[in-house]
């Protein structure tokens, strides 16, 4: 460690010690022993010279018999050359001190911790599912964490660190909870960036990662829209079409009127990625002139009139791929999976554009008269998949909620198969916001009573969708459906799955629910999925106990 | 005593018992659930076949019983009745007395234990002590045993010599020979030689040769690290050939360094010194088929340093000591094995504190305010005690108030500990825990306890924010 040993090929002990002189003596004298070592002593006979402080000794052990003289003259002296100079250098070894050069630098020490340190019941916890390592129960722990006013253990910080550079889902989980200890220690190791947003500030943005810096444009974009806007207009010729299409995105936050002139120059942008996402961000504005544009266009095409007492929807498709279509991202050879024609691929496309709901307001109908009127009609399959990308793209739900609550009315009046809504809840649903979807969940569950599922597989098809279920739903479940399919079939192999999957989706309050129901009777068998579904499920009730009441899961 | 989670994992033989077990801790498999305090645990888990299987647990030897066909030990019905057991809310009915097949099973170890006691021979200190004053004993010719041991003594003695002289020859040939060309020679180069040693029963020495042959391929400075392993063992042989000459403690440890064990009997027949010990580490190092554990214990008025070491083969880990908890403290008897720098010891008479914090934290204190705790002080204790045995490697050290820095540009990272006289150690670079070190501290000053290694400090555990953390 001592500066005149830095250039040493070693760790081991190569200081000379401090106190005692001259120091170059002795690291030469270890260097050239080292040397002969590596090339041995039959090409390399002669000893380094013998300097301070063994030259009085040295005579001693030339002279001292060894070992039965088994030893040659040259392969004696190394030898014990050797076991002086490792016991000198350790024993005699001081340490550096830090004012010395060239020096190690200090660490500028961590801000004091301004918040407690996690309790133990939630520490204990974090330990066990960090040990067994099941990412889907350490986010959620993050998940309640986050809500809390702590601090992570510290002794685990690294180690999450760690794995969320190969972890996405886990590293947005740990970013918010971090804490001052954790932001500190990120900044100490290049590898661990996981959030590197948090560093960027006005100044700096320009040049941090991208995804950072979109971090960074969005939280501006909520809180100053128009300053963020023009903070990306200011570079926006600098960047890369990835970038910009990423940065425009953005402007969704508080998206206004105000940003229709801006949008509409970067409709008229080289990168098609970025012309798209200016048409998607300008037909959500409702007086954007694009908007009406498009809609003009599509009643041309989607026409309903009326014949004798019913209405009817008539396609016509375009005969010609308009120019402005391929500057509003339009592709002249379908892109979409739908096995349809040249033209009907056209509509469909144009149809994405808009939200569903302006649509319908456009054509003169409600949601579930145009679904019912484009099933009726011709290309439906098409269209409908048209609508559902729309109002994916454009956060437009309302129309696709409307249609599922009539589908419960016609079910409720036994117009319509179970089958027909569970087919539809589960196409439709992915795309729901989560409130909504569990809203009408647990209103097809309370219709239905004990036989919502025919079996595990229709089951699974309707709640995969959910990352968590409400309370309510998941009393429904576990005291009605579950007991009922259990009833039915206990052997089917795909029932561990569903309820491992279960385990994470169901909320923690209903847990006494669940032991209840798989109770094991006095000598009957029980299953190691329904042990391990208990185990997962106990876990999660333990840590929303752990956390309390005040930061219980939302929906 | 107060079981832990973490200390009943440790008993299994491998991860998969582990999972295996945690998939029984419901009680919904356990029909029947029962203890009497302090004693015994047993239950009846539900298995596939019609009749449960029967699980016991002797809660003061930590033994278990299970009717399970598995051939692991302790199976996963004796770890999942433990994991329920120490998890709070599993409901054990407490009981007064077992069942009758929980009844004779203790039974039967009790009167197998006392057994063994009255069967095991008395150690040779012991006979040293119960004969002095008494001339008859004296008098008495040796046994028949005891020539037989005299016997065996000289013949290992003679075997030992005649595998210290092929190993000097070995080594005049590597050193002649050069490590360069040591580099090319195939792995049995080193294994022929490190078998001879064993058949010539010095498997100390046999280990050394083995730990050079991982030098020869060590990276980056592995030449410096070979001279001075060689320079080192060669120091052995030539201060076994002078063995009668070097002070009596000095001589056991070259005895111990070239292969010679000393009995636990023997060392029990030692002084012990009895006090209270924190517990500064439990771990388990793993290398090959041996589990090796490892106990470091300072005593809280003498500040002396103690190392419990335990070996088990990897699937029987149960016969490790469990009730090491670091950051605990024990009321002991310790008695150390002979050595120069006596720090290997055998613990007796253990009674482990309950968790007392306050306790804890008073005797944090006091240890961490002995004298010899600054970075020269500390690195001088080390060199004092290497006079006295040059061979010592992973000497205990505890640093007061030391922070941590970091060389950054250095690749790999190289970090160190500094005190408040700006005095630094480097930190070992085989310290794997470094980051967490980092993240406990912060950069703060802290009481830092580890090994000195050859190439630096291996931080171990360490007192801050009012606790002590196990790294």
């Amino acid at each position: 460690m001592s500066v005149n040993a830095t250039h040493l090929p070693t760790t081991v002990q190569p200081d000379p010690p401090q106190s005692l002189t001259p120091q170059p003596d002795i690291v030469q004298m270890w260097q050239q022993l080292v040397q002969q070592g590596v090339l041995g002593t039959a090409r390399q006979p002669t000893p380094p010279p013998v300097g301070e402080p063994f030259v009085h000794l040295w005579p001693l052990t030339d002279q001292q018999e060894t070992s039965a003289n088994v030893f040659d003259a040259s392969e004696q002296k190394f030898l014990q050359m050797a076991a002086l100079l490792t016991q000198y250098m350790a024993a005699a070894r001081l340490p550096r001190s830090l004012d010395a050069t060239p020096m190690p630098t200090g660490l500028q020490p961590a801000p004091l911790a301004s918040t407690p340190m996690v309790a133990d019941q939630r520490a204990a916890l974090l330990r066990q599912i960090n040990r067994e390592f099941d990412q889907k129960l350490l986010i959620e722990w993050l998940y309640y964490f986050s809500r809390c006013q702590e601090q992570l253990p510290p002794d685990l910080l690294p180690a999450l660190l760690e794995r969320s550079t190969k972890d996405p889902y886990l590293a947005t989980a740990l970013a918010p909870c971090l804490g001052e200890r954790g932001q500190w220690l990120m900044a100490l190791n290049p590898a661990w960036q996981i959030d590197a947003a948090a560093s960027l500030d006005a100044q700096t943005w320009q040049t941090g990662p991208s995804a950072a810096r979109v971090n960074f444009l969005e939280a501006l974009r909520a809180d100053a829209p128009a300053h963020a806007r023009e903070e990306l207009a200011a570079v926006w010729l600098q960047e890369g079409a990835p970038d910009r299409a990423a940065f425009l995105a953005t402007l969704r936050i508080n998206l206004s009127a105000a940003d229709i002139p801006f949008l509409e120059e970067a409709v008229n942008d080289r990168s098609q990625q970025v012309r798209a996402e200016a048409v998607r961000l300008l037909t959500t504005i409702p007086t954007a002139p694009l908007r009406q544009t498009i809609l003009t266009q599509l009643a041309t095409y989607l026409v309903i009139e009326r014949k004798w007492l019913r209405r009817q929807l008539t396609v016509t498709l375009p005969t010609t791929f308009r120019t402005e279509w391929r500057q509003w991202g339009l592709r002249e050879q379908s892109p979409l999976s739908v096995r349809i024609g040249q033209k009907a691929g056209w509509l469909v496309q144009l149809m994405t554009l808009v939200p569903p709901s302006a649509l319908v307001e456009a054509l003169g109908v409600d949601g579930v008269e145009l679904f019912a009127l484009i099933r009726a009609g011709d290309y439906a399959e098409a269209l409908i998949t048209a609508l559902l990308e729309a109002a994916e793209n454009h956060h437009d739900y309302a129309f696709l909620t409307a249609e599922l609550q009539h589908l419960l009315r016609l079910l409720q009046l036994a117009q319509v198969q179970q089958s027909e809504f569970i087919e539809r809840f589960a196409r439709y649903t992915p795309i729901l916001p989560e409130p909504e979807r569990d809203r009408l969940l647990h209103q097809y569950l309370t219709m239905t009573e004990r036989h919502a599922f025919g079996d595990w597989a229709t089951l699974q098809m309707v709640v995969r969708p959910f990352p968590t279920l409400s309370a309510t739903v998941t009393t429904r479940l576990l005291t009605q459906q579950l007991p009922t399919l259990l009833q039915r079939n206990t052997r089917d192999y795909g029932i561990g799955r569903i309820l491992l999957d279960l385990a994470y989706q169901l909320d923690p309050t209903g847990y006494p629910h669940a032991e209840t129901l798989f109770q094991r009777r006095q000598g009957e068998e029980r299953p190691d999925y329904v042990d391990r579904f208990l185990q997962i499920y106990r876990l999660r009730r333990q840590m929303a106990q752990a956390f309390g009441n005040s930061v219980m899961r939302d929906g | 005593m107060q079981w832990q989670r973490e200390q009943v994992l440790a008993l299994a033989p491998d991860s998969a018992s582990v999972k295996a077990a945690q998939q029984l801790t419901t009680v919904g498999k356990w029909p029947t659930l029962g203890a009497v305090d302090g004693v015994a645990l047993w239950g009846e888990c539900q298995g596939s076949g019609k009749t449960p299987y029967k699980t016991a647990i002797d809660l003061s030897d930590v033994a278990f019983k299970c009717s399970c066909p598995s051939r692991k030990f302790p199976c996963k019905h004796g770890l999942a009745l433990f994991l329920l057991f120490v998890e709070s809310d599993a409901p054990f009915a407490t009981q007064r007395t077992q069942p009758d097949w929980v009844a004779s099973w203790l039974a039967g170890r009790a009167k197998r234990n006392a057994s063994q006691i009255a069967e095991s021979p008395p150690s040779p200190a012991a006979s040293v002590t119960a004969g002095e004053g008494d001339d008859s004993q004296i008098a008495n010719p040796p046994t028949e045993s005891a020539k037989a041991q005299v016997r065996r003594s000289a013949e290992r003695a003679q075997k030992v010599a005649a595998g210290i002289a092929e190993l000097q020859t070995w080594l005049q040939d590597l050193v002649r020979s050069g490590f360069v060309e040591a580099q090319t020679r195939p792995y049995s180069y080193w294994q022929q030689m490190s078998a001879r040693l064993i058949d010539a029963q010095a498997p100390g020495l046999a280990g050394q040769v083995e730990a050079l042959s991982t030098l020869i391929n060590s990276g980056e400075g592995w030449a410096d690290r070979l001279t001075a392993a060689v320079g080192k063992l060669f120091l052995l042989l030539e201060a076994y050939q002078r063995i009668e000459g070097l002070p009596m403690p000095l001589q056991q440890d070259v005895r111990t360094l070239i292969g010679w064990h000393q009995s636990r009997e023997e060392v029990l027949a030692g002084q012990g010194v009895t006090e209270v010990w924190f517990v500064l580490s439990q771990t388990l190092e793993e290398e090959g088929t041996l589990l090796s554990q490892r106990v470091w214990l300072r005593g809280v008025q003498s500040g002396r340093y103690a190392l419990i070491l335990n070996f088990a083969h990897p699937s029987n880990r149960q016969t490790l000591d469990t009730f090491w908890r670091a950051g605990t403290v024990v009321d002991a008897t310790i008695v150390y094995y002979t050595s120069a720098v006596p720090l290997r010891a055998v613990a007796t008479a253990v009674t482990v504190q309950a968790a007392r914090p306050a306790a804890t934290a008073q005797y944090s204190t006091l240890l961490t305010h002995l004298p010899g705790n600054t970075v020269t002080d500390a690195l001088h204790g080390y060199q004092t005690q290497l006079n006295h045995n040059p061979w010592l490697t992973r000497f205990p050290l505890t640093l007061a108030d030391v922070a941590v820095g970091i060389n950054h540009g250095d690749l790999p990272l190289s970090t160190f500990v500094y005190d408040r006289e700006e005095q630094l150690l480097p930190i070992s670079h085989k310290c794997k825990t470094v980051w967490q070190l980092l993240s406990i501290t912060g950069g703060h000053p802290a009481h830092i306890f580890g090994e000195w290694i050859e190439d630096g400090l291996l931080p171990i555990g360490l007192w801050y924010a009012e606790r002590y953390w196990l790294l």
